[in-house]
């Protein structure tokens, strides 16, 4: 593990080269990362407030915003994984390196472009800010922001550790994973509030979905952070959960490493 | 890196310890990648073989040594050098490894298409394990030597496959290595380029870097390595001085049919390239007499058609006459590769009264020294009579190697005295 240090600007390198990479061909290039989350972000926008009535969340379109952007990271950064291994062949069965290196620059390829995103976001909120005419207050925790971007990163690179060596022994990974972020997707406060499941008995169960956790402290820490303190529970099930995650990746990604030249 | 200060401390250590290693492969007949399939295969049993690619390999590689891997195809050159390379894991033994290992198993690894020649070179000189700052230092002089300087913002898709090569060169020796993996990297590129990177070698070779290498290449091998392991069939069955352990592998000592009281293990399987396969067919003549059976000879009476420049060869002819033959002529010829005739004789030119002949009957053609230089030559054998009436003419059906054992140029040894005043 601690050779890793070794290889950070391999992991640096493969990372950037890899942003570069998926947009060199397009005529849009870079800005289809950003387009493609605004454009998803009108959809739901206009959809889900014609059919819910979402007039109780504050702020509702940078609640979503924010909602897509850090489901986003998820996403990419577990799909871009999913590939790091069984699509980069000629390189596993060449040469070595801790072939770890490939899943962290995949994560840091989708946290790169989240990082971007979130930017955006930055610009967009001032804009709804002048629309609204209201201000919004921002808090001291404000500054915990990036530490729940970074338990995030973390939670997506234990899982992302977990499928990637998966899917070189059974392919079939990458199908099934399709479906887990759809169903995933829909349980996760992105769209809607917690506040629609009130009084279910499902509710406390939904409440320990680990992504949405991290939503609601994204959210907290940014757009609520004038109003809202931070729930200390929350944050250490987050931390919790997403180190545990991250250590079973590990041992996964171990376990599976070393046939990966003979099997990819 | 870091490895240097581990280097230094360590003179003494070799740079390469191999303790029983074993490599076994399991081969499913019915490959299951998928959840699915493995979910059907539990309910029958899988079958699978185990392939032994390495068996009980031990070696021992001091630093500044230089080492030849050699063998017949499928015999585990590679997986030895992969797991050399830490790609590949033994399943038993182990691989110490004192020194910074830079594999040279493929040229270009990482290389994208899409991506600018700088670029290029920036990402596999990272895979290789250079700094920021190196690379950036290097990267001038990297364009330099691939003679690539106008091109450096061209992607690498719009390059031809011999830029890429030597892109790809350029780029792995920037950084002189401690241990050099090579594994038949000179066989891609024009002769130039092949030039090229033997004269890296060779500078490495001197400048003491531990240099592995797995080649077909007999005439490389001979040239850059001090020591040479011979392997067949994924067991060790030589490891010692150059000359010594290509002669056997040329020669087949180590072949059953071989009395060589030096075999340390018998070989399983015999060696199917003694007899000289035919290249083309290309018959003719009317079948008076029909040249039954044409064999190779090496030095040590083995059937074989690989022979070492400048050592002895004899040719065997055998041959019926189905009906009596007056004064027939047997001969050979000699071509090369591109077809030119290198040498031609026969029974009447060598004064030979072959006489009235009826059934079997057998020439024999013993050649001292085979002065060719190296590469492969086709054999013409043909019998026909004294008028030039064509009884059988096998026309370059057989051929034979010529292992190169000096860096000459050309065709033809010959003999020169130089001298300087």
């Amino acid at each position: 593990m601690f050779d890793l240090w070794e290889y950070r600007s391999l992991i640096r390198k493969i990372a950037v080269t890899d942003l570069m990479l998926r947009y060199k061909n397009s005529l849009l290039g870079f800005f289809w990362s950003l387009l493609q989350p605004l454009l998803m972000f009108l959809v739901l926008f206009i959809v889900f407030s014609s059919i819910f009535d979402n007039s109780k969340i504050m702020y509702y379109p940078l609640y979503l915003l924010l909602g897509i952007i850090s489901w986003g990271l998820l996403d990419k950064g577990s799909n871009f994984s999913l590939n790091s291994i069984v699509g980069k062949p000629n390189l596993i069965k060449k040469i070595y390196f801790p072939r770890e290196v490939l899943v962290i620059s995949a994560c840091l390829t989708a946290l790169m472009m989240t990082t971007i995103e979130l930017v955006v976001f930055c610009c967009l909120a001032v804009v709804y800010v002048l629309i609204i005419g209201k201000t919004i207050v921002l808090g001291a925790t404000v500054l915990l922001f990036p530490v729940a971007i970074l338990l995030e990163f973390v939670l997506v690179l234990g899982v992302s550790l977990i499928i990637a060596s998966l899917n070189v022994r059974y392919r079939d990974i990458q199908w099934i994973w399709g479906v887990v972020m759809q169903a995933g997707f829909f349980v996760t406060p992105i769209m809607y509030s917690m506040d629609v499941f009130k009084g279910k008995n499902y509710a406390s169960l939904i409440n320990f979905n680990p992504i949405g956790a991290i939503m609601g402290l994204l959210r907290n820490t940014s757009i609520y952070s004038g109003i809202s303190t931070i729930d200390v529970d929350t944050l250490g099930y987050v931390t919790f959960f997403s180190v545990v995650v991250l250590v079973i990746g590990w041992l996964v990604f171990k376990w599976f490493e070393p046939t990966f030249a003979e099997e990819v | 890196m870091s490895f240097d200060s581990n280097v230094k401390k360590s003179d003494s250590r070799p740079a390469i310890a191999i303790r029983n290693v074993h490599k076994e492969f399991i081969i499913p007949h019915e490959r299951k990648t998928t959840l699915f399939e493995n979910l059907l295969g539990a309910f029958s049993s899988s079958t699978y073989e185990k392939f032994v690619s390495l068996k009980n390999i031990n070696l021992v590689i001091e630093k500044g040594e230089s080492v030849g891997i050699i063998g017949d195809n499928g015999s585990g050159k590679s997986t030895l050098l992969k797991i050399l390379a830490k790609i590949l894991r033994p399943t038993s033994g182990s691989v110490e490894v004192n020194g910074r290992i830079t594999p040279f198993l493929e040229l270009g690894v990482g290389f994208q298409p899409d991506l600018t020649a700088r670029e290029n070179i920036e990402v596999y000189s990272t895979i290789m394990g250079l700094s920021r700052k190196e690379i950036a230092a290097n990267m001038d002089s990297v364009l330099e030597f691939a003679g690539l300087m106008n091109f450096k913002d061209t992607k690498l898709k719009n390059f031809s496959s011999g830029m890429q090569v030597r892109l790809a060169f350029a780029t792995a020796i920037q950084m002189k290595p401690e241990i050099l993996l090579v594994d038949e990297v000179l066989a891609v590129g024009d002769m130039e380029f092949q030039q090229k990177c033997l004269d890296i070698f060779q500078k490495y070779k001197e400048d003491g870097i531990t240099l592995i290498f797995v080649s077909h290449d007999l005439t490389a091998v001979r040239r850059f390595c001090d020591k040479v392991l011979l392997l067949k069939g994924g067991q060790q069955v030589a490891y010692g001085n150059t000359g010594e352990i290509i002669d056997r592998y040329i020669y087949g000592v180590d072949k059953p049919e071989a009395q060589s009281s030096s075999a340390e293990s018998p070989a399983p399987e015999a060696n199917e390239t003694a007899n000289p396969e035919p290249v083309k067919r290309d018959r003719w003549g009317n079948q008076k007499i029909v040249i039954t059976d044409v064999t190779l000879y090496d030095k040590y009476g083995n059937k074989n058609d690989r022979i070492n420049a400048g050592d002895p060869l004899s040719i065997q002819i055998r041959y019926v006459a189905n009906e009596p033959v007056h004064d027939p002529v047997l001969g050979i010829a000699i071509y090369s590769d591109s077809g030119l005739l290198c040498y031609g004789t026969n029974t009447y030119i060598k004064k030979i009264e072959l006489g009235s002949v009826t059934g079997e009957g057998c020439i024999n053609i013993s050649i001292p020294r085979v002065e060719y230089v190296s590469g492969k030559f086709l054999l013409t054998v043909a019998a026909h009579t004294k008028d030039h009436v064509p009884l059988d003419w096998l026309d370059k059906k057989y051929s034979f190697h010529v292992i190169g054992t000096s860096q000459t140029a050309g065709l033809f040894e010959m003999n020169s005295e130089w001298s300087a005043e």
